[in-house]
């Protein structure tokens, strides 16, 4: 146990969010362990401030705002005496599942990379035989397989020998298994409680966009978080064969308000185009950073027992300082000195032939790079929240209320051609 | 309009078997992948309602966005849902599918129609369980046992005599590895 930190004490952080977030002594042992704190040197949102300079928040508060804002979630379910009805479980057994959700909140972001989502790019292809290994051997791991591994083989101590987690019987694999791992067994806790941590209603994108809208200085993201946090409820599924998360019938509008806010950040922040180019220098630096290392296909490391912590050695600071001292070659450089390629041309619709053989030939001629339909894995709409009409005992999708969420569109169809402002492409124009 | 292969499947069944729910379709696309090998790319994880990939969702939402596949509301007693069927534009999109695609998604849909959203729920269950229990060797000498105990753990609103009724059916089907 590092020094300072006491046995039982509760312990409070100042957070921008909400005010304060509060950490039990198990909870503050594992924020003070040395990789945990790598999150401070993990920019949210990348090379976003390259255009909203005080995009500079990292995956730190944010991994403490998850476990305020799931806590307050959870709190507010277990509240109501309908839900405890429904979930049938005693007070122990509440407090054992509130300190799951707590420690998968804290935990759920470790297996970031540098440069956050952005570095994903740069993540091994799964090997034949992995759980989601498919044909042709595309798949790449993502984060959340690095943070499984991270908890599992770097974080297990903490969370099994504490007496705090002892005391309730937590193990590494209810954590995990509440952040999706396939291989451990499903449980009840898991099934229902796994979607606020990742779901449509989860705490993750709950903090996300308000922190984001904070620090961004934008108020695209913004809903209310106390209405929210008040709304939420189980309700009873189809054919009411069990209870799932959903907002309470009177609070519908907060649901729309948060898909709108999600929807805004993503085409006004997320996918900006500056970001995007950013995005692209990323990974191309990263390769070349992790080439100079000794990673032979410009490849992070698997997240394995026996590698996971040289990829956690990996962060932010390590990639910039090799950056600067050029290993992040051509990329690299542009990152240094903002000089991002630019956005010439952006299609809201589907490119006609002649187009793309002009992208590809003008592609051939100058530096850049064509951003196809700036969509990422990474980014799912989920737009339809469940809502639950607790006088009538029945479930509806959010859409089939708000005519707004209903007409959304799906995901954004923007596509961009790039190019370098430098040398031959300085007066580039698209069809010239 | 190129639609894509994992789109094109579900445009196709739906042609088959108009009316559909977003659920059930998610179910008859997880039972085409796992039960009968159709390579779908997508990654299953059990959640509420049973097996469910973002990657269906996606593609229902895109479809339907896209003047594809329309939708209208349908109520049972205690759920408001949408139920899927292909438009013109569908119609004149979709592509035709390969015999084994066929023949695997005439299969799934025999087995599917007439049941209810609770029946597949309890179906498709027990097939993502067996196969994640044999993956990771929890099946021991194999048999119905561990896996029923785990999905009547998991979803206790099922009794364990209907989770083994399921398993035997399904067993007999060959719908279980």
């Amino acid at each position: 146990m590092p020094a300072g930190t006491k046995w039982d004490k509760k312990y409070k952080v100042r957070d921008p969010v909400y005010g304060f977030v509060k950490l039990d002594a198990q909870e503050m042992e594992i924020v003070n362990s040395p990789y945990f704190q790598r999150l401070r040197r993990i920019k949210q949102l990348s090379l976003t401030d390259m255009v909203y300079p005080g995009a500079n928040h990292t995956r730190f508060e944010h991994s403490l705002g998850v476990v305020q804002m799931a806590s307050d979630m959870f709190d507010n379910i277990v509240s109501k005496e309908t839900n405890c009805k429904r979930l049938g479980v005693g007070t122990d057994a509440l407090k054992r599942i509130r300190k799951i959700i707590r420690l998968a909140a804290l935990l759920h972001d470790m297996g970031h990379a540098p440069f956050s989502h952005a570095g994903e790019d740069t993540m091994p292809f799964l090997p034949e035989g992995h759980v989601r290994y498919e044909e042709g051997g595309k798949k790449r791991y993502e984060h959340e397989d690095y943070s499984i591994a991270a908890i599992k083989y770097v974080f297990k101590d903490y969370i099994e020998d504490h007496h705090l987690g002892e005391a309730l019987g937590i193990k590494t694999e209810d954590i995990i298994g509440l952040l999706g791992d396939k291989n451990v067994k499903p449980t009840r806790t898991s099934l229902i409680w796994g979607g606020i941590i990742s779901g449509q209603l989860d705490a993750d994108r709950a903090d996300y966009l308000l922190r984001d809208s904070l620090h961004l200085g934008v108020n695209y993201g913004n809903y209310d978080r106390n209405r929210l946090v008040n709304c939420i409820t189980l309700g009873e599924s189809e054919e009411e064969s069990d209870c799932l998360l959903a907002i309470e019938e009177g609070g519908w509008h907060v649901a729309e308000s948060l898909v709108i806010a999600r929807y805004q950040m993503f085409s006004q922040v997320y996918f900006h185009p500056v970001r995007r180019a950013f995005d692209y220098h990323v990974t191309g630096a990263t390769k070349e950073v992790l080439k100079s290392l000794g990673y032979e296909k410009g490849l992070f490391p698997e997240p394995l027992e026996g590698s996971i912590k040289e990829y956690l050695d990996l962060d932010d600071w390590v990639m910039y300082g090799a950056f600067k001292n050029g290993q992040g070659r051509e990329h690299g450089r542009r990152i240094l000195e903002r000089k991002p390629y630019k956005c010439r041309k952006e299609w809201d619709m589907e490119v006609p032939d002649e187009e793309k053989e002009r992208i590809s030939s003008d592609l051939k001629k100058y530096q850049g790079f064509y951003d196809d339909g700036a969509v990422t894995k990474w980014y799912k709409l989920d737009k339809d929240i469940t809502i639950y009409d607790e006088t009538r005992n029945r479930i509806y999708p959010l859409s089939y209320k708000s005519k707004l969420v209903n007409v959304l569109p799906g995901l954004p169809k923007t596509t961009r051609l790039f190019i370098t402002q430098e040398g031959n492409g300085a007066n580039y124009e698209f069809g010239k | 309009m190129n639609l894509g292969n994992r789109k094109n499947i579900i445009v196709n069944m739906l042609q088959k078997n108009p009316g559909m729910g977003k659920t059930a379709v998610m179910k008859a696309m997880f039972m085409l992948q796992q039960v009968k090998g159709i390579s779908l790319g997508c990654d299953f994880s059990i959640y509420t309602y049973g097996p469910y990939a973002a990657e269906i969702m996606e593609d229902i939402d895109e479809l339907l966005s896209e003047g594809v596949l329309s939708s209208e509301i349908y109520q049972s007693h205690n759920y408001i849902g949408y139920k899927l069927k292909t438009t013109d534009k569908g119609s004149k999109a979709a592509v035709g599918l390969k015999n084994k695609e066929t023949q695997a998604m005439e299969n799934i849909l025999d087995f599917v129609r007439g049941k209810t959203a609770k029946e597949l729920e309890l179906y498709a269950t027990v097939i993502y369980i067996d196969n994640l229990y044999l993956k990771n060797g929890w099946s021991g000498n194999g048999g119905a046992e561990p896996v029923v105990k785990k999905v009547h753990e998991i979803k206790p609103h099922f009794t364990g005599d209907q989770i083994k009724d399921a398993y035997s059916q399904l067993k007999e089907m060959k719908y279980l590895q």
